[in-house]
């Protein structure tokens, strides 16, 4: 089998607006929302 | 990816107040997801998602998919320190650090660690049933697994019941002054600085709660 590596992990959080903060503080970029929720991109597309 | 967690859309946690809802990996192609999914149903359910991607859950009960890998190949360069008895890589005057006010960004989503309660039946399935290979073992936690051929690491360690521990975006350098720039940090969040038992590359750790 030919698996690559994590591509995303999803979470559910308490305070949403706290943890989008966290992540674009830590470097990450956020991109467009999902059907689920928001997501926060590496510089080579994965995903938190 | 983060949603509230009365979300009804997200999957369900593999245990009360786990904020970890599922991990997606990543891989080549879909002839690898149709074999997958073909080793999954064997003993377990596997649904085909509108997205593409296919679902599941492994054996500690946390919500895994597999999907076509969503990885850019990128060239961002490293560190050069320009050591003494080296080949000089940096150019004269060229900047050693990055400014304080350089944006810091990870490189690349590279390790995730899970608490569960049977660690060598989770090591089991992974190796076994998903072509895992254990590149290392930390004495009384638990393995370090990894997929072929990448670099991405899960690691898993005994705990009463299923819990995301730890995960690791990789970083560019070994310079702790990255690390002291980082917004979090100057707010007090906890994290590890270093290369990790594995020894090799550089990883900024955030320890959840």
């Amino acid at each position: 089998m030919k698996i690559v590596g994590l591509d995303s992990l999803i979470f559910g959080v308490e305070d949403v607006a706290g943890s989008a903060r966290f992540l674009t503080d830590y470097g990450l970029t956020p991109v467009q929302g999902t059907e689920i929720g928001d997501r926060f991109e590496a510089i080579d597309g994965t995903r938190w | 990816m983060i949603a509230h967690e009365s979300d009804p859309l997200l999957p369900a946690p593999p245990s009360p107040g786990c904020r970890l809802r599922k991990t997606v990996m990543g891989v080549a192609n879909m002839a690898t997801l149709d074999t997958i999914a073909a080793e999954l149903r064997r003993d377990r359910d596997v649904r085909y998602l509108d997205d593409g991607s296919i679902g599941s859950i492994d054996d500690a009960d946390f919500v895994i998919g597999f999907q076509i890998s969503v990885r850019r190949e990128f060239v961002v360069m490293g560190e050069f320190s320009n050591a003494p008895g080296t080949y000089i890589l940096r150019p004269i005057n060229s900047l050693g650090v990055l400014s304080p006010a350089s944006v810091i960004r990870p490189r690349t989503l590279s390790h995730v660690a899970y608490f569960v309660p049977d660690v060598l039946g989770a090591e089991t399935f992974y190796v076994n049933r998903l072509g895992f290979r254990c590149t290392d073992r930390l004495t009384g936690t638990g393995p370090f697994l990894q997929p072929e051929p990448s670099h991405a690491f899960s690691h898993r360690r005994a705990l009463g019941h299923a819990w995301a521990g730890t995960l690791r975006f990789s970083l560019r350098r070994p310079h702790r002054g990255d690390y002291q720039w980082l917004p979090p940090y100057r707010e007090g969040i906890p994290g590890l600085l270093g290369s990790g038992p594995q020894r090799t590359g550089f990883k900024l750790v955030l320890v959840l709660r």
